[in-house]
């Protein structure tokens, strides 16, 4: 048995890979200079403080581990550095950089046979195609994602990977196939139990359903969804459940209920800080107010969506929502 | 919960009856006109002090659950009266008062039978890879016999043919995990969701530098599917240039990624799906002959659901069952209403459409029960009428896009390239905001 002398990281890595991010970070802080010099503890550093949302400082770190690891010829802690190291661009907004990481990575865990590794670097390399509105390329990795935590034994993975494969579907305007990979991930978030999944699951088969004509379906599995996200504290699914509800509501006409619904989603999105999901409830009301006639308030939500897209690296959406803001100025009210 | 299903045609002992159920550890449930014996009642009593005669003329009549016994209980003490009660159908016949501890012990070992009944299907159905095709329709075991005997040779390719929604994907599934590949991957792809330019890629994999964004090497599907099977949904769809390199697969058993100068060998099992008749496409040129003969070896042919009989109810009542438990309803009996709506639809949509309409109408119910009237969607109201020839520009305009969107099934993009304008332009026209810039 190893004593701490022989093995003094041995309590921070217990923690971070037990998922008590903050306790391994306190750990981590209160080793001397020469340990923290190592590449082991620039990978827990940086897997810690990607957690805590202290992205900056958790992609430095990552990239020093990686060129540690590199230079020792250690391909085990490089792939799994390139990987935590590419999360940190890819929080940050740098998405090319994210994506060649994530690429990198891909690449190492093939060559190792890691079937876990394997299929988070796809799924992560779809969800940088998906913010920079590769839609088609998208599908693509997260359906290989699918495969891989399919054949790793991961059904968690599995349905995380469908739902990613309902919501490529659905920014390709295809609500059939969004309803049926949201049916997929719905089996299994149920057989695993999986409140969280089963939330995602429910809301997007809810979007498709009233997508495809029915909204008092839509509306109630929507609903429901909402309920479950309130009992897991799951704010963005929460926020995701109102901002579908809002677009329901609009699609059936009743715009002063959508408004409702978008102004409570837009107050929780900012309240939780999260760039995109401002964006994504920003450009809904932008639309909804397209629809009642107020080009100017409808300019203002899409200028205002175009930042917080371009805050988080996805240029394409944030240009085509600086154009939908210019249109929207010269609309008619 | 079981229950202990009661027809009362009479007040004699109506107290006896709940009290009996909760003895007995079972859910009480009062049948009546609209109101048929749950599916998982394990005895139905009809409940006649008074009224035997007209029991003779329900128990005919009375609909049975799979293991279910009827019982007819009266105040009269004859022999004569048992043995037509036995004659109309019921299992037998007991005199209350006198007989109450002997209904009593006559429940409680059909209550126990019914439970060691379940636990042994349930430990069989767990087992049995076939098990989600549920039906005992001629047509649709006459497919999983087939299929049973397909499913060992971990080696032969099959091709499944079926109209939308008949189960193909759950068939290929049960056929992997009842082969010797069960262990492997099963990996499932849809060739008519996959845009062409991204197909060969997606399946066969490629190098780097392979194209202009081939930025790094990618395994395809096929090598993900090494070891076990490959689901080839929509085969249909396939460009007949990867139909070429399908079948060079499927004869040497070796992949060659796209930009890649060595094949590769692949250890995969084939299992492909059509709804179109591959023959026409074949006649057509939109389908290679010789891929058609090497497919059509071993097909399995699932039948639509209107020709499955009664498979269609034996299936609503395990959706209604499963539906309920997923949103936390108690499970409404079908009633005979719902029935027969279901036995007169068509269901285009086959099983699919099916689930999907009693998820509808359960959501859509007051709790408890099912609204036939609710299981199918209404029909989605047109946009607009015809586009008008004389009239501002903006209202032909805005005329023109609905008659799209109604064409499309709502699908903007597909509304927006069928009528040449982008999709930004048409949710611009869709909102009222439009400029007429592109």
């Amino acid at each position: 048995m190893t004593s701490v002398l022989d093995d003094p990281l041995r309590a921070a890595r217990h923690a971070v890979e037990g998922g008590r991010f903050r306790d391994g970070w306190g750990l981590l802080d209160d080793q001397p200079p020469a340990l923290r010099r190592t590449a082991e503890w620039q990978l827990l550093a940086a897997m810690a403080r990607w957690r805590l949302g202290e992205f900056g400082p958790s992609h430095a770190a990552a990239l020093q581990a990686r060129d540690a690891y590199r230079a020792a010829g250690d391909t085990d802690g490089e792939m799994r550095a390139e990987n935590v190291a590419a999360a940190g661009a890819f929080a940050r907004g740098r998405l090319p950089e994210a994506e060649r990481g994530f690429a990198r990575a891909l690449e190492l865990a093939e060559r190792a046979g890691d079937r876990l590794l394997m299929a988070r670097a796809a799924n992560n390399l779809g969800n940088v195609a998906f913010y920079r509105g590769r839609h088609d390329t998208a599908l693509a990795c997260y359906r290989l994602a699918r495969a891989r935590f399919a054949r790793a034994g991961l059904p968690h993975g599995e349905a995380e990977a469908l739902i990613n494969v309902g919501l490529a579907w659905r920014e390709l305007d295809r609500p059939a196939e969004a309803q049926e990979a949201g049916d997929q991930a719905l089996e299994i978030a149920e057989r695993i139990q999986s409140r969280r999944l089963i939330a995602q699951a429910l809301a997007m088969r809810g979007e498709a359903i009233a997508q495809a004509g029915d909204a008092a379906v839509g509306r109630t599995l929507v609903e429901r969804a909402r309920a479950l996200a309130r009992v897991e504290d799951d704010r963005l699914a929460e926020i995701e459940a109102l901002r579908l509800r809002s677009n329901i509501e609009r699609e059936a006409g009743d715009l002063a209920a959508a408004q409702q619904f978008g102004e409570e989603a837009l107050a929780l999105a900012r309240r939780i800080h999260n760039p995109w999901t401002v964006a994504t409830v920003l450009k809904d009301l932008g639309h909804l107010h397209l629809r009642r006639g107020d080009g100017p308030t409808a300019a203002r939500a899409f200028s205002q969506a175009a930042e917080s897209y371009a805050e988080i690296g996805a240029d394409v959406r944030a240009r085509r929502m600086r154009e939908e803001a210019r249109q929207a100025s010269g609309a008619v009210s | 919960m079981t229950a202990l299903a009661v027809v009362r045609l009479s007040d004699s002992f109506s107290s006896v009856w709940p009290d009996l159920a909760t003895e007995l550890g079972l859910a009480f449930s009062l049948v009546g006109p609209d109101r048929p014996p749950p599916a998982d009642a394990v005895a139905v009593v009809v409940a006649a002090g008074g009224e035997e005669q007209r029991a003779l003329d329900v128990v005919p009549g009375l609909p049975r659950p799979d293991g279910a016994a009827i019982y007819v209980v009266g105040s009269r003490e004859s022999h004569r009266f048992a043995v037509q009660a036995l004659r109309a159908g019921a299992a037998d016949y007991f005199a209350l008062p006198a007989e109450l501890d002997l209904l009593r012990r006559t429940l409680r070992a059909q209550a126990e039978a019914h439970r060691e009944r379940q636990q042994r299907d349930a430990a069989r159905a767990a087992d049995d890879p076939f098990r989600k095709l549920m039906g005992s329709s001629p047509a649709l075991t006459a497919v999983l016999e087939s299929a049973r005997r397909v499913a060992p040779h971990g080696v032969a390719t099959v091709l499944l043919t079926g109209e939308t929604g008949t189960g193909k994907e759950l068939l290929a599934r049960a056929l992997h995990e009842a082969s010797p590949r069960a262990a492997g991957p099963l990996v499932a792809v849809n060739c008519a969701a996959i845009p062409t330019h991204l197909l060969e890629s997606e399946l066969f994999g490629h190098e780097r530098g392979a194209f202009t964004d081939a930025h790094q090497t990618k395994r395809g599907l096929f090598e993900e599917a090494d070891r076990g099977t490959l689901f080839l949904d929509e085969i249909g769809h396939l460009p007949l240039a990867l139909q070429g390199k399908l079948l060079r697969v499927l004869e040497e058993k070796r992949i060659r990624r796209v930009g890649a100068t060595e094949a590769r060998a692949v250890d995969v099992r084939i299992v492909a799906a059509t709804h179109v008749d591959l023959r026409e496409a074949v006649q057509r040129g939109d389908f290679r002959e010789d891929l058609y003969y090497r497919l059509n070896v071993i097909v399995l042919d699932l039948p639509p659901l209107r020709a499955r009989g009664s498979d269609v109810e034996q299936l609503a009542e395990a959706f209604v069952v499963s539906l309920a438990a997923r949103y936390g309803l108690p499970a409404p009996p079908l009633t005979r209403e719902v029935r027969t709506a279901l036995r007169r639809h068509h269901w285009p949509g086959n099983v699919r459409e099916l689930r999907h309409a009693l998820e509808r109408a359960l959501l859509l119910s007051a709790p408890g029960a099912l609204d036939p009237a609710a299981l199918l969607p209404p029909a989605r109201p047109a946009r607009a009428g015809a586009v008008p020839e004389r009239a501002p520009l903006a209202t032909i305009i805005a005329a023109a896009v609905n008659a799209a969107m109604d064409r499309c099934g709502g699908n903007k993009s597909a509304a927006a390239r069928e009528l040449g304008i982008s999709r930004q332009r048409l949710q611009r026209i869709l909102d009222g905001s439009d400029d007429q810039r592109a």
